[in-house]
């Protein structure tokens, strides 16, 4: 559960990122943040990930309260998140199995566990062949999927992509994004997506959030792959009580 | 953290060295050199202390005795002087023992013919001294009795000694502090270019979940390994290039030299409190280098 109330974000040298937001994603949600570069996109994700932390309000993530938890509880608290990046962020002197397993080494999972928990993992984006690989020797749709795979390795309750298809071509986009809706649908996972790619969105649909100036400008369903489009409905610059 | 996380930390912060090999290789040349510099440097300022000491113990102080002094009055004399710390012994000789010296030094026979109808040199009692800064002490001690005329000291090499002894101390403890703090500044940009380049996976790891101490381990193993491999790389070119040198100078030096290097530090006699000094050196620097480094991408 993601929940955001009256927050605002402010950088250090007075620049207003985020104002009044109000959000809330259930468990087992699917949601696109939309908006241009600039908008603040980044800047919510990372008060997500407590990379940033709020000027203003609350944002509470699987019981964690951001704002008022130690640094000590950050580890662990992001142990609760998995995260996709653009530019992949592997460890580039890891192989693929490696880079995986580290997520779950960090969690002090057993060797066993783990031995049995990457493949298995990496089965489900497709590269379980790809075990012993390089991050240098695989494609970026490729890379993303380890990323993803890596982000699912210790099971968390929800997932945040931040343009996971921005590096890779539209096609390989498509399936990036199938692959993520195929985790929300059987694991159970919430899964955040953050994108610029307006046609990707069109095309998936779903609970789709913008923002723009650093405001939710409208948060609706669209009706696409994921939502038929009954319970669409449209709600601008304020919050969305599901 | 439980022991199976120490234990691929501690093997990831080897494999480390191996995976960045490059930059292990520029931080164990610069750490080898800093040791080497600091090393030499105080083998360099111990063994110029050890020959001025060396050459401050051939100074002698003369007490010229009066005529007809009592063999027992000069005993107690000798037991005086040798009562201080800076004497190393002191010893009489009677004016035939002089007469004997001088013979052989000026190798004249009509100088010796003449000397021998009527002696005039003086009985005396020689002291060597340990510490020629104190010989002021033991001056004081035979001009004091009443058996000694004239007192003889060689004032232009004690005071040349003195000064010697003073500005080797001096010059060698600014020597090596300036090399340590050289090495330090060195030493720790090295280790921050290493870290730096693996920033982004510092990142990655703590955006993951990772505890800033599971960060921290395999950086300060790594550190630890850099050090110790840098110690004793050190330690060997230390060792072999000592032994080399010490041989070239006592094989083809004068004999002057060759009694010189008699007072040599033997590496063997400081070989250990070389090899801790180095490993001791090594690993703080590395890993004090590390964590440092490691510090500043760790607030993500």
């Amino acid at each position: 559960m993601i929940e955001m109330k009256n927050v605002c974000f402010n950088y250090e040298n007075g620049t207003c990122a985020l104002r009044d937001i109000d959000l809330k994603v259930a468990d087992g949600e699917f949601v696109f943040i939309v908006g241009q570069s600039g908008a603040g996109k980044s800047s919510l994700l990372k008060l997500i990930t407590r990379e940033n932390v709020a000027t203003r309000g609350d944002v509470v993530i699987n019981g964690y309260n951001l704002g008022k938890m130690s640094k000590k509880e950050i580890p662990s608290f992001r142990r609760t998140i998995g995260m996709v990046f653009q530019d992949f962020r592997l460890i580039p002197s890891m192989s693929v199995f490696d880079n995986v397993a580290f997520v779950l080494r960090v969690t002090n999972y057993s060797n066993k566990y783990i031995k049995t928990r990457v493949p298995y993992v990496l089965d489900l984006v497709n590269l379980s062949k790809s075990l012993n690989k390089f991050p240098n020797e695989l494609s970026g749709g490729e890379q993303q999927r380890v990323a993803i795979a890596r982000a699912l390795a210790s099971d968390p309750p929800i997932l945040v992509a931040d343009e996971p298809t921005g590096n890779i071509d539209p096609e390989l986009s498509m399936q990036i994004v199938d692959l993520l809706v195929e985790i929300n649908k059987y694991c159970g996972t919430t899964i955040v997506v953050v994108t610029h790619e307006h046609e990707l969105v069109r095309s998936f649909g779903g609970r789709v959030i913008g923002i723009e100036g650093g405001k939710i400008a409208f948060d609706e369903n669209v009706v696409g792959k994921i939502s038929s489009g009954e319970e669409n409905k449209k709600v601008v610059g304020g919050a969305n009580e599901r | 953290m439980n022991v199976n996380s120490l234990k691929y930390l501690f093997f990831e912060g080897l494999k480390n060295v191996i995976k960045n090999k490059l930059m292990a290789l520029a931080s164990i040349g610069v750490l080898t050199a800093c040791l080497l510099a600091v090393g030499c440097s105080i083998l360099v300022t111990g063994n110029i202390n050890n020959m001025v000491v060396y050459v401050g113990e051939q100074s002698t102080m003369v007490a010229f005795l009066k005529n007809d002094v009592e063999q027992a009055d000069v005993d107690c004399l000798i037991d005086s002087i040798e009562s201080n710390d800076s004497v190393k012994d002191a010893e009489y000789v009677s004016k035939e023992q002089a007469l004997l010296n001088y013979s052989k030094r000026v190798n004249s026979d009509s100088a010796i013919k003449t000397l021998s109808e009527e002696n005039i040199l003086p009985a005396s009692v020689n002291v060597h001294i340990k510490d020629m800064a104190k010989v002021d002490d033991v001056v004081q001690i035979a001009q004091n009795s009443s058996l000694v005329e004239h007192v003889s000291v060689p004032t232009n090499v004690t005071n040349m000694i003195k000064e010697l002894g003073r500005t080797v101390g001096w010059f060698g403890t600014a020597v090596v502090l300036a090399l340590i703090l050289t090495s330090l500044v060195i030493i720790s940009n090295t280790i921050r270019a290493t870290v730096f380049a693996r920033r982004r996976e510092i990142a990655i790891m703590k955006q993951v979940g990772a505890t800033d101490n599971f960060v921290r381990l395999p950086f300060l193993v790594e550190g630890m390994a850099i050090g110790v491999i840098s110690a004793i790389v050190a330690f060997v070119m230390i060792f072999v290039g000592y032994e080399a040198i010490s041989v070239i100078l006592t094989e083809n030096s004068s004999a002057f030299l060759k009694s010189m290097f008699s007072s040599w530090i033997r590496f063997g006699s400081v070989g250990l409190l070389v090899v801790f000094g180095f490993l001791f050196g090594g690993i703080l620097a590395g890993v004090a280098g590390s964590l440092i480094s490691v510090r500043k991408y760790l607030s993500v």
